[in-house]
């Protein structure tokens, strides 16, 4: 399982991924998955299921937290949560 | 041939560049348009070149540097955003075509704060006088027909206290100056990545102090669903697909411009101008065109006594001089200086350039100028 954060733009999920990076939290950035973004395209920054609650809040802080925040299933199923 | 036209572009380049292109065209496709390895390498590759002039400008915020075509396409971005047909617009005399035409294409009233060349003191009060009721100022931060550098802290800082939005044209002074966003906190700075940030042709770069308005609308890679343009940067500047191969170069150039630093590379240039006009004022037939103080990047006009601008541009040339001549795209400049009538032979340093070499160049200039008279 992992977390997928949804960011506005290909630009912030990369300025959130190198801000997680910098905490020594491994972050990815992938294109959101069809449905999660609410306008079309969009892309997320991915960071494993033990790590979520760090990455929200370091987001947060940073004012970088601009979407909603997916737990990704091992069936490929998404539930939306709220760090 | 010696290289004297880098205000034009910085023809030589640091070797990582053109292999950073070549490795650009054979391993990344675009950024934003999908999440296989090419386009996430191309993703990366844009962002690190964001990063890296955030790093050279000491400025915050990656997203806020837009990627243009060239320092033109940045000043058409800046401009069009903050003025309006019929706004009082102040600029410097020694703007280039980039500003004044499209500032004439909206209808805007633009007052020319002039001051005599070379003349920094005279910079500030003569924008003071006009300041008043001004939408924007817009202001060259060194000439690219004289390499005059100009006052632009002191006129950031005249701004903010008229609370006048200022656009810096960064074009001349970008990777040879010291150009730092938190301390101009301008509302734009606009330059080129194929002049002192030694990137290619086909880059550029806008500094955004503030959100611009989109001059093109187009996809961007996100919220596709939607028929307006992203609110945020830099998607609301950048439709349409990406120069990645020009990125990936213009990133080298900035990694260059870092290790070795701005200011020394501008200093290098300014030596070699400084000691070209030095030798070249004994020639009776030359004028040249060179500040008293420190005041002048590596850029020095000329102008010989009889022979036209062409014509001692064109001996030059065959005597193997890369230089420039005419006005420069800067009538206006020719103006300010006295010089529209017959224009200037233009010597424009790179880092690339050697004293050797400048020296050489010092010999034919002065080998063609005796000769005609």
């Amino acid at each position: 399982m992992r977390y997928l954060i949804m960011c506005r733009s290909l630009t912030y999920a990369q300025r959130a991924a190198k801000i997680l990076e910098r905490h020594a939290i491994s972050a990815g950035v992938t294109k959101a998955p069809a449905g999660l973004s609410g306008n079309g395209c969009s892309y997320c920054v991915t960071v494993s299921y033990g790590k979520g609650i760090a990455a929200a809040d370091i987001l947060r802080r940073e004012g970088l937290l601009q979407g909603k925040i997916f737990e990704q299933h091992p069936d490929n199923t998404f539930k939306e949560v709220f760090f | 041939m010696i290289y004297l036209d880098s205000a034009a572009t910085s023809h030589l380049k640091p070797t990582a560049v053109k292999r950073a292109m070549v490795n650009a065209m054979e391993t990344m496709a675009s950024p934003g348009r999908g999440a296989y390895g090419a386009a996430m390498k191309a993703a990366d590759k844009v962002y690190e070149c964001r990063e890296l002039a955030c790093r050279l400008f000491n400025f915050s915020e990656p997203q806020n540097v837009v990627f243009t075509l060239n320092a033109t396409h940045a000043l058409n971005i800046a401009i069009r955003t903050l003025v309006s047909r019929g706004d009082k617009v102040i600029i410097s005399g020694y703007e280039h075509n980039s500003v004044t035409r499209p500032l004439n294409f909206i209808g805007a009233k633009t007052v020319v704060a002039a001051s005599p060349l070379f003349d920094t003191g005279s910079v500030i009060p003569a924008i003071e006088r006009n300041i008043s009721g001004a939408k924007a100022v817009v202001w060259n931060h060194v000439s690219n027909v004289f390499g005059y550098i100009q006052p632009i802290y002191d006129i950031a800082e005249l701004c903010r206290r008229h609370n006048v939005p200022l656009i810096v044209d960064a074009s001349q002074s970008a990777g040879i100056c010291r150009l730092d966003m938190a301390e101009l906190n301008a509302a734009f700075v606009a330059m080129p990545g194929h002049k002192g940030l030694l990137g290619p042709q086909g880059t550029g770069i806008l500094l955004c102090g503030e959100t611009p308005a989109p001059l093109i609308c187009g996809g961007t890679g996100s919220e596709s669903a939607l028929q307006s343009m992203p609110e945020y940067l830099p998607d609301r500047a950048e439709a349409g697909t990406h120069n990645v191969v020009g990125i990936a170069g213009l990133c080298e150039g900035i990694r260059y411009v870092l290790s070795h630093g701005a200011e020394n590379i501008g200093e290098y240039e300014a030596r070699l101008c400084r000691r070209a006009s030095i030798r070249l004022k004994k020639s009776p037939q030359l004028r040249i065109f060179a500040s008293e103080t420190d005041n002048q990047a590596g850029v020095l006009s000329v102008q010989h006594s009889t022979m036209d601008c062409e014509a001692f541009c064109s001996m030059l040339g065959k005597r193997g001089i890369a230089a420039r001549c005419g006005l420069h795209c800067a009538p206006l400049a020719h103006s300010t200086a006295g010089t529209i009538e017959r224009g200037t032979v233009r010597l424009s340093f790179s880092p690339f350039i050697t004293q050797a070499q400048a020296d050489r160049a010092c010999g034919i200039i002065e080998s063609v100028a005796g000769h005609e008279n």
